[in-house]
């Protein structure tokens, strides 16, 4: 098996291994860095990270298909999300869907062809006093408006940060401590 | 986001929702100079046993912000003594309860104060390594509290020697990957020890078995959030708040049909319309309210008459036969379908069920299926006593609140809104 994480991802493993008493706490990191690293979690992702970690593979398993997050199939490399839970709901949640799955042409759960966009429902994102409530990657967008989805898909086509989100795409640097 | 406005009984300032914590503190010296801040956990260190803090929070009355509503203080008090297990405190970030963000405004505004509450209940339990489960999807949230964590350090107020108290504690996040259950305690243990997050029955509590097998309490952000003003001052002024059994503030999410939806810190003992009418603004469309979900969707559903005479309290809400939850509060107006608003609760909790027990598995997919039947028109008026009694399967029969969660929403809705259910069934469309 040729896959290996990179020096990047085992370092940031081993400076959490320090913040648990149990390394198999590190599970959940390891499979988010792997996705990052490989894309998605396939079988040949999964047995990597199970032997690093010292896990069972049918555990690793079982963790990477419980979580919404974690993905065992491959994705866009873009994905947005549109909440749609109820008060989202009543404040116009369906109308953006609406919006960019015809603009997309793709329907939920589905990614663009040319592998630029994975469209995905979402449930409550804790947003619900600026309803509708949208991700671009990790992005929040609040009080979303349908006129915003065709801005939201052009940045995303030409490499741009689509504006007005919460400015951080990228998530949360797990394990990165004052890394900036 | 609407914030800030204060409704109290008397006369009195906020607590949580300061002037100063409006603008957001987000750093040591403003948190200090604005708030005294890590004042109360000086005093702590300095005056009290861990036994005392454990104490003076039980008189504050301080009951959990997370949804259940129990003793704070009381809860610290069942951690075992002298087991030779180290003790763990976390705290519960995982907001996710639908109409709930009122952890997330805390996170962002004052992460400083939850850094101090957190210190002071790890003192009071005896606990030297902290963790803060946090969705993953509060990414900016996470950078700003690691940001303050890592400020915390560089003052000496987290690490060795605390303060110079000889006291020490590490404080670590810890994101979770998208799942609703992980916000259940005992789901949030097993995510925190590289689990599926699937609940676990109880007893044994966390706080005799909990995080690795050793005593663990699980706070709220808001919970914690409370505690550095109760160490600064003390605990009969922060009971000078609220009724006899609920005391001090409560902070309300509140969204849907209001004017403006926001997050507002409420005394309790107040009457519901000083949330949804002074603060909220009354209803949004020019029409009138009928229901609310009053303390996220998993708390049973009350109309708006009987919302409209009573006040928000623990007590108040038992007798109303419904809950406080997380202060989610969502609210519908006269042209919002129950229908509808059931179809949309009843996917939400079929879709974030974690499966561990059939009840819960099969029941809330046995739920979505006749709600979506009768939403489309094809139901029959059977269908609406099946689903009551499929509820009425699911409540209390699962190991954790999930399943009672899931079916509150659903069968006060149809017990109060019956005919809205009839309407839809035996061919009446939309």
């Amino acid at each position: 098996m040729g896959l290996q994480f990179s020096v990047h991802t085992r370092e940031i493993l081993e400076a959490a291994r320090n913040e648990y008493p149990e390394p198999r706490s590190l599970l959940i990191l390891a499979l988010k860095l792997a996705e990052k690293e490989f894309g998605h979690l396939s079988n040949e992702v999964l047995s990597h990270v199970a032997s690093e970690l010292e896990i069972p593979e049918s555990v690793v398993a079982g963790v990477a298909t419980f979580y919404h997050n974690l993905h065992t199939q491959p994705r866009g490399k873009h994905v947005i999300s549109v909440c749609r839970t109820l008060s989202c709901d009543l404040a116009g949640g369906r109308e953006v869907a609406e919006r960019f799955i015809e603009l997309l042409g793709i329907d939920f759960g589905e990614t663009t062809k040319d592998g630029l966009i994975t469209l995905q429902s979402a449930e409550c994102l804790a947003c619900c006093g600026t309803a509708p409530a949208v991700q671009v990657d990790f992005d929040y967008f609040e009080s979303f408006r349908p006129q915003q989805c065709k801005e939201v898909i052009e940045a995303l086509r030409q490499g741009r940060q689509p504006p007005g989100g919460s400015g951080v795409p990228g998530g949360w640097p797990d394990g990165q401590k004052g890394a900036e | 986001m609407n914030a800030g406005p204060f409704r109290s009984l008397g006369e009195k300032p906020p607590i949580l929702m300061t002037p100063e914590a409006l603008d957001g503190m987000l750093t040591l010296d403003s948190y200090r100079s604005m708030e005294s801040g890590y004042e109360g956990l000086e005093k702590v260190l300095k005056e009290k046993t861990p036994a005392e803090v454990t104490d003076d929070v039980t008189r504050s009355g301080l009951r959990g912000r997370g949804g259940a509503g129990f003793s704070a203080g009381m809860k610290w008090g069942f951690i075992p003594k002298d087991t030779g297990k180290p003790v763990y405190l976390v705290c519960n970030a995982d907001e996710g309860e639908p109409g709930t963000f009122k952890d997330r405004w805390l996170l962002r505004h004052t992460p400083h104060r939850l850094i101090e509450g957190i210190l002071i209940a790890s003192y009071a339990i005896g606990c030297n390594r902290a963790f803060i489960y946090m969705r993953e999807e509060f990414a900016m949230e996470a950078i700003r509290l690691q940001a303050c964590l890592d400020e915390a350090r560089r003052e000496g107020l987290m690490g060795a020697d605390i303060l110079g108290s000889g006291w020490e504690c590490e404080i670590s996040i810890f994101t979770g990957a998208g799942a609703y259950i992980c916000g259940e305690e005992t789901a949030l243990l097993s995510s925190i020890e590289g689990r599926r997050g699937y609940p676990r029955v109880r007893p044994p509590f966390p706080a005799i078995i909990g995080l690795y097998g050793c005593p663990t309490i699980i706070n709220n952000v808001e919970t914690l959030s409370n505690l550095p003003v109760i160490a600064r001052r003390d605990s009969d002024w922060y009971a000078s708040y609220g009724t006899d059994k609920s005391t001090g503030t409560r902070l309300f999410s509140i969204s849907g049909r209001v004017a403006r939806p926001g997050v507002y810190e409420v005394e309790m003992g107040v009457p519901w319309s000083a949330l949804l009418d002074d603060l909220a603004g009354g209803p949004s469309r020019n029409r009138p309210f009928k229901a609310l979900y009053p303390g996220g969707s998993s708390t049973p559903m009350l109309t708006a008459e009987e919302a409209g005479g009573s006040t928000i309290d623990f007590e108040s809400a038992m007798d109303l036969g419904t809950f406080l939850g997380s202060g989610g509060t969502i609210v519908l107006d006269s042209e919002d379908d129950i229908v509808d608003a059931t179809l949309n609760v009843a996917r939400f909790y079929n879709n974030e069920s974690c499966g561990q027990c059939t009840p819960c598995r099969e029941g809330c997919r046995w739920i979505l299926q006749i709600v979506q039947r009768i939403a489309s028109g094809h139901g029959t008026a059977e269908d609406i006593d099946l689903l009551l009694d499929v509820t009425g399967h699911i409540e209390g029969n699962t190991i954790c609140a999930f399943g009672d969660g899931a079916v509150a929403p659903i069968a006060s809705a149809v017990v109060k809104f019956r005919s809205e259910f009839e309407a839809r069934v035996g061919g009446a469309q939309q």
